[in-house]
């Protein structure tokens, strides 16, 4: 009969099995990633179908008014260009190869991930928020002309305004978002790089 | 805790215990690919739980309870027709001799025959924690461990006086 204290340190002197990174690791990163590439894509069509929906509602009703038509345009053109940003830096994500992942890649993968985030601070976002508060102007000016200058400021100031409850909203459900799809893959490379970094030591 | 803070504390609990929880998980179940995942997933949900905790038990005891919980949920995941894998005997460390080699085998060959909870008891045992400690992990009382385990050591070295006998 075998002394369990013998089995103890034998049990203790054997190697653990060798964790390999490599392929295991890198597909089902890049299945993560891919699903990641998926929600983004389903995410931003349903966008483009709102928008695109809320377009034709649009020009059915306002296709007398050339003026309001074009704040309408304007708005939208805004709201597009920002959307096509952001799917252009979803999908770049999405495709990232882990098959051979250096430090610097993974570091550069949760920078692109953690930008994610904050998505409003960019320039492409100024340009939209511009394009939107442009648009938002011409539709009003048409739909309520501004009597003087204090309509006109009234006017101005509502619109600013509404920049300032759209955004936190935005930013609300934006962190929402990023807790749910971007943290768990960060967390996943931060817990790589740690490894990696046992690895080399 | 700050994200140094975490990283410093998860790097330390890493270095520390790395080798026991691979252990844990291949101990646990019987394959290399499985127990890498296994050991993937624990990590995770211990660098996940790292802001919470609060320093009320040993940091290793409470790595171990993440461990145990987690391999506990990850067998559940499997289909409940679904074996256990064969084991590799590749894993098994090429230092040691023939001899310490084919008894680690059957080892682990005898583990594999236990019950979810009584194989993750009986690695945390061959990794020389106290009964104290298991029941601290496995949320069970000390004696039922200390009975258990009796059950559990019985078990074990008849298995392995079985195979040594090429009974098995």
């Amino acid at each position: 009969m075998a002394p369990f204290e013998e089995l103890q340190s034998l049990w203790q002197s054997q190697n653990p099995p060798v964790m390999a990174v490599a392929e295991r690791d890198a597909a089902s990163l890049a299945k993560a990633f891919h699903r990641y590439g998926r929600r983004q894509d389903l995410i931003n069509l349903g966008k483009a179908l709102l928008l695109a929906l809320q377009l034709v509602l649009l020009v059915g009703r306002l296709r007398h008014n050339p003026v309001e038509m074009f704040g309408v345009a304007l708005v939208d053109c805004s709201a597009v260009y920002f959307m096509i940003y952001e799917w252009r830096r979803q999908r770049a994500i999405a495709r990232l190869n882990f098959a051979a992942p250096s430090r610097d890649f993974v570091h550069d993968a949760i920078a692109r991930l953690m930008a994610q985030r904050h998505p409003f601070r960019s320039r492409e976002a100024y340009i939209m928020t511009a394009g939107l508060w442009a648009g938002f102007t011409v539709m009003m000016a048409s739909h309520w002309p501004a009597v003087g200058l204090r309509g006109l400021l009234i006017r101005e100031t509502v619109i600013t305004a509404l920049a300032f409850v759209i955004l936190p909203f935005s930013n609300y459900l934006r962190g929402k978002r990023w807790n749910l799809e971007c943290r768990p893959l960060v967390e996943r490379l931060t817990a790589l790089l740690v490894t990696s970094q046992e690895r080399a030591e | 805790m700050n994200h140094s803070d975490r990283e410093r504390l998860f790097l330390e609990l890493f270095h520390q215990h790395r080798a026991r929880v691979q252990r844990l998980c291949y101990g646990y179940l019987n394959s290399t690919a499985e127990s890498e995942d296994l050991f993937q997933e624990i990590m995770t949900n211990v660098w996940n739980s790292l802001p919470g905790f609060r320093g009320d038990s040993q940091p290793g005891t409470w790595l171990y309870r993440i461990a145990v919980n987690t391999a506990l949920l990850h067998r559940r995941k499997w289909k409940p027709t679904e074996e256990l894998p064969e084991l590799a005997d590749q894993a098994i460390g090429a230092q040691q001799s023939l001899e310490q080699q084919e008894r680690l085998a059957a080892l682990h060959r005898a583990i594999a025959t236990l019950g979810d909870q009584d194989r993750l008891i009986v690695t945390l045992l061959l990794e020389g924690l106290s009964y104290k400690e298991i029941a601290e992990i496995t949320g069970i009382t000390v004696n039922y461990v200390g009975v258990k385990i009796t059950r559990i050591r019985q078990a074990i070295e008849q298995k392995i006086t079985e195979v040594s006998h090429g009974a098995v």
